[in-house]
C-alpha cells in the first residue's frame, strides 16, 4: 500500500515539473488579469532588461495567444531575446478563465482589458517600461481601437499590424475584388479554370450588404487560397496536429481552441460593422503594417489602404510575397527582421 | 449555488449510503490524469446498489458475470501547470460487470462541484489605478462527468486489492468563459474492500 502511494506522488511530481522557469537573462513570468469576470493570463517572456515590452494581440476574437509563443516560435524566439514578449491571453478566449455573460461582452471589453494590462505591466516593471503593440488580424482591430481611444497612444511607442483587420466591410470589398481579379488572371493564365470560374461567379454575386453574401466572400477566399498554394510558402509548423500534442504539455485545454468561443448575436454584428478606417488619420504614432501577398481574407490593398490612411509619416509597410493570413508561419524570418528594425528605429 | 449544494448533498449522502452498509462498499483510489499529463489525485466511496448474478450455458461450459448498479462519490484534485488547480467533489451512478474471466467493464455518469484556482498571482485594477493582488483567485462550476471503465478483478491475487482499472474521462466545466468547457482525463486506480 505505501508502496502504491509513493508511486502516485512520484508520478504526480515528475508531470508537475514537467516545465521549468527560464534563468538568466530570458525571463518567464506569469501571472493573471482579472477584470470584469475575466481572468486573462499572461506571459512575459525575454529580455525584461530591454525595457521594451512588446504586447501580442492574438486575432480571433477567439485564439489562443500561446500558439505565438509556442507554435510560431520562429518568430518569437528571437524577438524574445531582444525585448520582453507579452504574450496576453483576451478574455472568453483559449486559457483565459473566468465567468462572463456572453450577452453582456462587448468590444470596449476587451479595450478596457488593454488598458488595464498597462497599468498592471507597469506596475510589475517600473514606470520606465516602453510599449509597442503587436496585432494579428482581430488583434489589428483591437490595436487600432485601442489607440483611438482617449490618449492612449502616449504610452505606446509603436504599432505593427500584422494582417489586421480594423475594417471589417472595407476588408470584405477588397477581400472580393482580390478573389476576382486573381480568378481572372488565373483563368486567362490557364490554370484550374473550371475551379476559377466558379469562384469568380460566386465571388461577382456576392451581396456584401447580407450575411450570405459576406459569408460566400469568406469561403470563395479560402477556396482561392488554396487553388493558389504553390505559390505560397508551405510550412508544418502550427498544425492541427502541433497543437493537439501541446495542449498536453502546455497551459491550455484542447478544447478551448477548437470550440468557438460563444458570443451574443450583438457582439458579431458589432464586430463586423466595426469600420476605422475613417478614423485612422488619429493615430500619430510610428506604425508598420505586414500584410500575405496571398492573403484573401485580409488582403495587402487592404494593408495599403490602411498605409495611406494612417495619420503618421513615421510609417512603413512589408507585403509578405509568399504568404497568407499568417506570415509570421510562412516567412518568420523577413516578419522578425521588419519587427526588429522598426523597433529598434523607434524605441 | 443551489445545484452545487444539491450535488454536495447527494455525494454526502452515498458516502453516508455506503457506511452504513459497509459490506458491500468499497474505496478506491487513483491518479486522476486532466489531459492524461495534469497530474492529480482522485479517491472515493463506491457501493453496490444492485447485484445480480448471471450465468449462461454454453456448449463447453457455464460463462458466469456480475451485473452492479454502483454508486458512488469521490474527491480529487488536479494541477495544470500554470493554468489551474481543480478540486472537486462529485457523486456518480453506473452499470459495472464482472467477468468470470476477471475483466472488468464499467461506465458512469457523475456530476459535481469543481473549484478551479488559478496558478499564479492574480491582480485587478481599482478605480483609481490602484493595483490589487487576488486572494485565491478562481471559479466555481458545475462538473457533469461520464467515463468508460475497462480493469481486473485481483482479489484472487491479492490481500488488500480488490481490482485495478484504468478509466477515460470527459466532462464538463460550466461555466467556463462564456461558454462550455470540456476536459479529457484518465483515471488509473485501485479498489479495495472496505472489510477485507
Amino acid at each position: 500500500m505505501r508502496n502504491i502511494f509513493l508511486l502516485l506522488i512520484a508520478v504526480t511530481v515528475v508531470f508537475a515539473s514537467c516545465e521549468k522557469e527560464k534563468t538568466g537573462s530570458h525571463v518567464s513570468n506569469h501571472f493573471f488579469l482579472r477584470n470584469n469576470n475575466a481572468d486573462m493570463p499572461v506571459y512575459v517572456e525575454g529580455n525584461v532588461a530591454s525595457n521594451i515590452f512588446v504586447i501580442v494581440l492574438h486575432g480571433g476574437p477567439g485564439d489562443e495567444v500561446l500558439v505565438h509563443k509556442h507554435l510560431l516560435n520562429d518568430f518569437t524566439d528571437e524577438l524574445e531575446e531582444n525585448y520582453a514578449m507579452v504574450y496576453w491571453q483576451q478574455r472568453c478566449a483559449g486559457s483565459s478563465q473566468g465567468n462572463v455573460d456572453r450577452n453582456e461582452v462587448q468590444l470596449s471589453d476587451y479595450v478596457d482589458d488593454l488598458e488595464k494590462l498597462l497599468i498592471l505591466l507597469m506596475h510589475q516593471y517600473g514606470q520606465q517600461i516602453e510599449f509597442f503593440l503587436m496585432g494579428h488580424s482581430w488583434g489589428g482591430a483591437l490595436g487600432t481601437m485601442f489607440l483611438l481611444e482617449g490618449d492612449n497612444q502616449r504610452d505606446i511607442q509603436g504599432w505593427i499590424e500584422i494582417c489586421g483587420a480594423h475594417d471589417g466591410p472595407l476588408a470584405l470589398e477588397f477581400s472580393k475584388e482580390k478573389i476576382i481579379t486573381t480568378g481572372e488572371n488565373q483563368i486567362a493564365l490557364g490554370n484550374n479554370i473550371n475551379k476559377w470560374e466558379e469562384i469568380v461567379y460566386d465571388a461577382k454575386q456576392a451581396d456584401l450588404s447580407t450575411l450570405d453574401g459576406k459569408i460566400e466572400v469568406y469561403l470563395s477566399g479560402f477556396e482561392s487560397e488554396n487553388l493558389m498554394v504553390d505559390s505560397m510558402i508551405s510550412v508544418e509548423t502550427g498544425t492541427t496536429k502541433d497543437y493537439i500534442s501541446a495542449s498536453f504539455f502546455k497551459p491550455f485545454n484542447l478544447f478551448s481552441n477548437i470550440i468557438p468561443a460563444p458570443f451574443s448575436e450583438n457582439f458579431y454584428e458589432e464586430l463586423n460593422s466595426l469600420s476605422l478606417t475613417d478614423d485612422l488619420s488619429e493615430i500619430s504614432i510610428p506604425s508598420l503594417f505586414l500584410y500575405g501577398r496571398y492573403d484573401f481574407l485580409v488582403p495587402d490593398s487592404f494593408g495599403y489602404s490602411a498605409y495611406n490612411e494612417i495619420g503618421t509619416n513615421e510609417k512603413e509597410i512589408l507585403i509578405l510575397e509568399k504568404s497568407e493570413h499568417w506570415p509570421m508561419k510562412t516567412e518568420p524570418e523577413k516578419c522578425r527582421i521588419a519587427v526588429i528594425t522598426f523597433i529598434d528605429k523607434y524605441k | 449555488m443551489k445545484v452545487i449544494i444539491f450535488i454536495l448533498l447527494v455525494s454526502f449522502s452515498s458516502a453516508c449510503f455506503a457506511q452504513k452498509e459497509i459490506n458491500s462498499a468499497s474505496l478506491k483510489i487513483s491518479y486522476f490524469g486532466e489531459m492524461i499529463t495534469h497530474p492529480g489525485l482522485k479517491c472515493g466511496i463506491e457501493y453496490s446498489l444492485l447485484t445480480r448474478n448471471i450465468s449462461k450455458e454454453t456448449k463447453r461450459k457455464t460463462k458466469e458475470k456480475k451485473c452492479e448498479i454502483i454508486i458512488g462519490s469521490n474527491l480529487g484534485a488536479y494541477t495544470h501547470f500554470k493554468y489551474n488547480t481543480g478540486v472537486f467533489l462529485n457523486g456518480e451512478i453506473g452499470y459495472r460487470t464482472t467477468r468470470s474471466t476477471g475483466n472488468i467493464f464499467d461506465f458512469m455518469f457523475g456530476a459535481g462541484y469543481l473549484r478551479t484556482f488559478l496558478n499564479s498571482e492574480t491582480f485587478e485594477i481599482g478605480e483609481n489605478a490602484e493595483v490589487n493582488k487576488v486572494f485565491l483567485a478562481g471559479n466555481n462550476s458545475f462538473m457533469p462527468s461520464v467515463s468508460f471503465g475497462f480493469g481486473r478483478d485481483i482479489s484472487q491475487k491479492s490481500e488488500v486489492f480488490d481490482s485495478w482499472y484504468l478509466k477515460p474521462i470527459i466532462f464538463l466545466q460550466t461555466q467556463h468563459n462564456s461558454g462550455i468547457l470540456p476536459h479529457l482525463a484518465l483515471e488509473a486506480g485501485l479498489n479495495f474492500q472496505l472489510n477485507k
